[in-house]
């Protein structure tokens, strides 16, 4: 599944380390999401996307 | 944490209680197996023990770094890394160990430790297909 997390995270100027301490996961899960390396699981994308104020549709993008 | 300090003191004494008393009693001959046993689960306890207790002390003197490591063992992706692992060195070992069993018959190994292969290969086989199935009604 494709994402939009680095673009957003980058566009509100927050660092990885920063994200993963808020989001209570590992920095090296915020580059596997950002490389697309790893789907989150339906809770994380909900937490990332109420972090970023957004709908998880906005970030993550479902593509047959 | 207290608990698991007093749990992790006592094993570290049991270790070595039991190192001792393999050294001290287990010295001939005939009783070679039981004290290398003694010895092998003696050395495992202390030195597990030893370093939950470094553990937890460094924890204590640094609770940012308790929380990262708090952080990275419940991690969701580092919890399916783990798992994905064991389940594939398992897979991978089975064979290995089937290898084993049969070595044990072809070189006329006693019967018992035949048997005793046999009983772990067929539990392990049981726990996968009990957990298979227990999975399977909790999701």
């Amino acid at each position: 599944m494709k994402n939009r997390l680095e673009e957003i995270r980058r566009a509100k100027g927050i660092r990885q380390e920063e994200l993963a301490k808020e989001l209570e996961v590992s920095r090296q899960t915020i580059g596997s999401l950002e490389n697309g390396r790893y789907n989150p699981s339906i809770v994380l994308a909900f937490k990332i996307a109420r972090y970023f104020d957004m709908k998880i549709e906005e970030i993550f993008l479902y593509e047959e | 944490m207290r608990g698991n300090k007093l749990i992790y003191t006592a094993a570290m004494i049991a270790g070595i209680i039991l190192i001792c008393v393999s050294l001290i009693f287990f010295g001939d001959e005939e009783s070679k197996i039981l004290s290398g046993i003694s010895i092998g689960i003696g050395a495992g306890l202390f030195g597990m023990s030893v370093a939950m207790l470094s553990i937890n002390a460094i924890d204590n003197k640094k609770p940012e770094l308790k929380k990262q490591n708090e952080i990275e063992l419940s991690d969701e992706r580092n919890i399916m890394i783990r798992d994905k692992a064991k389940a594939r060195a398992s897979d991978i070992t089975k064979p290995f160990f089937i290898l084993l069993l049969m070595l044990t018959i072809l070189a006329e190994a006693p019967l018992w430790l035949t048997c005793v292969a046999i009983g772990v290969f067929l539990l392990r086989e049981i726990i996968e297909f009990f957990l298979i199935f227990k999975y399977n009604k909790k999701m």
